[in-house]
């Protein structure tokens, strides 16, 4: 009896000072404040391989969930500034939320350090595979014949699937319905199972879900290489170009050096023709926005959005 | 008065039950349409429900069987694990983990266990906390708080 | 045909037989901790997958996700608090039996349950995973909603005995499911300004906080032992649970069969499912009385329901890209970097990384029967021993080592802390639990469909039928109205007949 548990605590302390020993790797932490399997961490996780290549360092995915990303955002000043910790950060989420929900937010849109946009995904409307409808323009006409039939699924209220129909309807002056979902796999469920009509949703749906639905628009300047046949919004008569952007910031107390040295690395990975091809396959749209092109893009990005949200009363 | 109400859990839970709804009640009122149609429905059977319990509760008693607890030790114990909770970030994990954990064994040892046993004990479970600590945070990267006070 | 063959033996490499191995072992002791998910332990995972064949990669995530739904039971039974949210209904009956003395029994049977579960899964998306995959897309709003007013009618079979109180508890749960933003409206709903609730209640510390805290609390003030000793302490036990699983094996295929449909429907998952198999076991078995109490039965219904769901959850995520599971969600991201396309052309143009996926899943489902009841008979062996004085501070630090790592986030461990005070003065009030947590499940998805059903009933300009005029909707209602009135008429029935 004695010996057993004499070698149970013997198995434990080696245990401990194994544990102890193997991790405290070095490896930089990239905070994701969404849940697991959304473009935000994919994309990451596509970083992670050529960031080990060029670096020989790994990036370390967590996930701090929550608000739509207003926990995460929120709490990005209080993390370490000597460039060991970077966050993910999603436009139009870090202008609008500040704006829609003022100090509930949790944080101010100057108060993200934001040094980088690496990609973006445009918005796209899409029918399923089987819809009669099989271009935009048939289904604008159906939406003319038929106020407020013409039903979308989409992620989220006041979300950028939201705004999408909210321009759409302007644009194109036509009555639509929007119908709230749970994230972008309830909406392509809803699709998919011909609850509604289309989808106001993100190319990336069009390039995982490749022969089931069909793209009828995107919201890009210019047509995506992955898919050639789809046309843009602006070729179909309407200015919509809008989407998701997707990059990264520090803590705002991060040195400009670590700032500048960070927006590098990104931006090299960008470069990276095989991380370029793998982007686009998957409907991403590769955008090289670094510290120097930041405060400009944010200035026009901040007028826009602003612009929209006057429109939808959300200031006055 | 007092000596109507058969049932005085009941009682007691039905006026607070009955305060919360009727507040977010009120709450719901504020809502888009949509987003007050559940809020509204169920505050209003809460509120339903909650008059009956009322009612009933000077009828007659449906007892609730619990197990008899020791205020002073329920007391002392809550009050650890808050602190415990408290000082996590503070001091960092090892070191609240460390004495708070030690602190309960001896609360909840009283005086009747040997101090061999004690000593026993706090050995064990200082192991098994940095088992864990290390555990979490090597294997499963889990960033433990690092205590801000020694932070430089 | 030859193709599947070599799919088989491609599965039996060495390397997948390590990783399915040690996949489980890892799953099963991360599942058993509180506050570690399946969905955590599956992200942390997926770097590490990178570089291995995505078909291996696949097979040690399914592994661990499988282990951990398993795992998951053993705090359920054990201290009460499930230690991953699909093993919820596991404690209804789980704890009392190991209060009773029959706490290996409880692990012995948990094990083999999601033993049966697993593999009827993993068979239904072998066989079955195209056909399934479009049912699952019949499902729309209209049926979510009916489906989970079918789970709450659940409250009735749950109720012991005050049926007032667990009406008033479920009303609580589906409140506090209405916390944070709402997805149909944006409102901001019961936040009261505290932006840690703008997502909601977060239910793995909800669920730490609401059954364990009231366990610490409890045993501080008790004298004896935490669990007692059990009936026949040396023996192995393990003829008996065979024995009482066979018995009871159509409670356990149906069990399989109702996780294997719950796991289809994305959204749904393993809490759900096993909540729903608990409530419908309940209703239709003889030993209504003794649920709740330790009945074996209840067990049986719980854990072959949430093991099923791991492979039912596979069959919407390999056929539509549509998560069936949290976990799934990350395991689809996984994919997604690897290059690997899901849908029709997974199961046509690259099946044999599919094929080896579930061979290798199916190995994992059975290599865990062992391996489970190896290491639970080990752990639970330890746990009887330990004394209360260290027990409860090292069931304390678990609830709190294992709510921080939910988000990294220290406002979750306050959280769990004082939904479990709340919860304990709430059971000594004579409110149980489990109606509680059925409304947090559930609430979100029965507003969220009958809102929805709504709006595109109102856009069609037919309301009533998008809620009625549906043929799963319709036998989901006919489910509804059975489960409510025919307990009733079966009495009205039986006093006729008496007279």
């Amino acid at each position: 009896m004695k010996l057993k548990s004499y070698i149970s605590k013997f198995l434990a302390l080696l245990s401990l000072t194994v544990i102890s020993l193997s991790g405290a790797n070095a490896g930089v932490t990239n905070i994701i404040p969404f849940g697991p399997g959304g473009e935000s961490d994919v994309t990451a996780r596509m970083q992670q391989p050529y960031y080990k290549s060029i670096y020989n360092d790994d990036i370390v995915v967590q996930y701090k969930p929550g608000g739509g990303g207003s926990v995460g955002w929120s709490s990005l000043n209080s993390e370490k500034n000597d460039g060991t910790v970077i966050m993910g950060v999603n436009l139009p989420h870090i202008i609008m939320q500040p704006i829609a929900k003022g100090e509930k937010a949790g944080y101010k849109t100057e108060d993200v350090n934001v040094f980088s946009f690496f990609h973006y995904t445009p918005d796209a409307i899409l029918v399923e595979a089987s819809s009669p409808y099989k271009t935009f323009e048939e289904l604008m006409d159906f939406a003319k014949k038929n106020p407020g039939q013409l039903t979308f699924s989409g992620s989220g209220t006041y979300s950028a699937n939201h705004l999408l129909t909210i321009s759409l309807n302007k644009k194109a002056k036509v009555k639509t319905t929007y119908v709230p979902f749970k994230g972008t796999g309830a909406a392509v469920q809803a699709l998919l199972g011909k609850q509604v009509v289309a989808e106001a949703g993100y190319s990336t749906v069009a390039a995982k879900q490749g022969s089931k639905v069909r793209m009828l628009a995107v919201a890009s300047e210019e047509r995506l290489p992955a898919f050639p046949d789809v046309p843009t919004f602006k070729e179909l008569g309407h200015n919509i170009v809008s989407g998701a952007y997707r990059g990264y910031a520090l803590p705002k107390s991060a040195s400009k050096a670590t700032v500048k040295e960070w927006s590098d690395r990104i931006m090299k990975i960008n470069a990276d023709p095989a991380f370029i091809k793998q982007m686009e396959d998957n409907a991403f749209v590769v955008v090289n926005i670094g510290h120097k092109e930041m405060k400009k893009f944010m200035k026009k990005q901040m007028k826009a959005n602003k612009a929209i949200a006057k429109e939808l009363g959300l200031i006055k | 008065m007092l000596k109507l109400i058969k049932d005085k859990t009941s009682f007691i839970s039905g006026v607070c039950l009955i305060v919360l709804s009727i507040l977010l009640f009120y709450e719901a009122s504020t809502l888009s349409p949509f987003g007050s149609v559940f809020p509204f429905a169920i505050t209003t059977a809460l509120i339903i429900l909650s008059v009956i319990l009322i009612f009933r509760s000077f009828k007659l008693e449906i007892k609730v069987i619990n197990e008899n607890v020791s205020s002073i030790k329920i007391s002392l114990l809550v009050i650890t694990f808050f602190a415990w909770i408290y000082f996590l970030e503070r001091a960092g994990f090892i070191l609240t983990s460390l004495i708070a954990f030690n602190l309960l064994i001896l609360i909840n040892s009283g005086t009747k266990i040997p101090l061999k046993k004690v000593i026993l004990y706090v050995l064990t479970g200082s192991l098994f906390i940095l088992l864990l600590y290390f555990g979490f945070k090597n294997l499963l990267l889990v960033p433990l708080p690092e205590g801000l006070w020694f932070r430089s | 045909m030859t193709n599947i063959f070599t799919d088989f033996l491609s599965s039996l490499s060495l390397i997948n037989l390590g990783l399915a191995f040690s996949g489980v072992v890892a799953g099963i002791i991360i599942g058993a901790l509180p506050g570690l998910s399946a969905t955590m332990a599956v992200a942390i995972l997926v770097p590490f997958t990178f570089a291995l064949e995505p078909s291996s990669g696949l097979i040690v995530l399914g592994a661990i996700y499988t282990g951990a739904i398993f795992g998951g039971s053993w705090s359920a039974i054990l201290i009460n608090t499930p230690g991953t949210p699909s093993a919820v209904a596991t404690t209804f009956d789980g704890y009392p039996m190991a209060k009773k003395g029959d706490g290996d029994l409880a692990m012995s049977i948990s094990c083999i349950s999601s033993f049966i579960g697993g593999i009827i899964g993993v068979i239904c998306l072998a066989l079955f995973a195209p056909p399934l995959a479009s049912i699952s897309l019949k499902f729309g709003p209209t049926e979510y909603f009916w489906l989970a007013i079918l789970g709450l009618t659940l409250i009735s079979t749950l109720a012991e005995g005050d049926n007032i109180k667990s009406l008033i508890g479920a009303c609580l749960g589906l409140l506090m499911s209405m916390i944070g933003v709402a997805v149909i409206g944006g409102d901001m709903r019961m936040t009261w300004n505290i932006s840690f609730l703008n997502s909601g209640i977060e239910i793995v510390s909800a669920m730490i906080g609401l059954f364990c805290i009231p366990v610490i609390l409890d045993l501080t003030s008790m004298r004896g032992k935490h669990l007692n000793e059990s009936v026949i302490p040396k023996s192995l036990r393990l003829k008996e649970s065979f024995l009482i699983v066979f018995n009871k094996k159509f409670e356990a295929l149906r069990g399989a069969f109702i996780g294997t449909f719950i796991g289809i429907l994305p959204g749904a998952g393993g809490s759900i499912a096993s909540i729903v198999s608990y409530g419908e076991a309940k209703r239709s078995s003889k030993n209504k009385d003794n649920f709740g109490k330790g009945e074996p039965e209840g067990l049986i219904a719980s854990e072959t329901a949430n093991n099923a769901t791991v492979g039912g959850g596979f069959i919407p995520t390999l056929c539509l890209g549509i998560p069936g599971t949290p976990p799934d969600a990350v395991i689809l991201g996984a994919l997604l970097v690897q290059g690997i396309r899901t849908g029709d052309t997974l199961f046509t143009q690259q099946s044999s990384i599919v094929y080896t996926f579930i061979f290798g899943l199916l190995l994992a489902t059975i290599m865990m029967l062992p391996l489970g009841l190896l290491m639970g008979r080990y752990a639970y062996k330890s746990i009887i021993k330990v004394p209360r004085e260290i027990l409860i501070p090292i069931i304390i630090f678990l609830t709190i080592i294992g709510s921080y790592s939910i988000q990294n986030n220290i406002l979750n461990v306050y959280f769990m802390f004082f939904f479990g005070l709340i919860g304990w003065i709430l059971n000594r009030a004579g409110f149980k639990a489990s109606p509680i947590v059925l409304g947090l499940v559930l609430g979100q998805i029965a507003e969220q469909g009958f809102v929805q059903a709504y709006i595109i009933g109102n856009a069609q300009e037919n309301i009533l039928a998008n809620y009625f005029a549906r043929p799963i909707s319709i036998v989901l209602v006919v489910l509804i109205l059975m489960g409510l009135f025919l307990p009733t008429l079966k009495k009205i029935y039986n006093r006729r007949k008496n007279a």
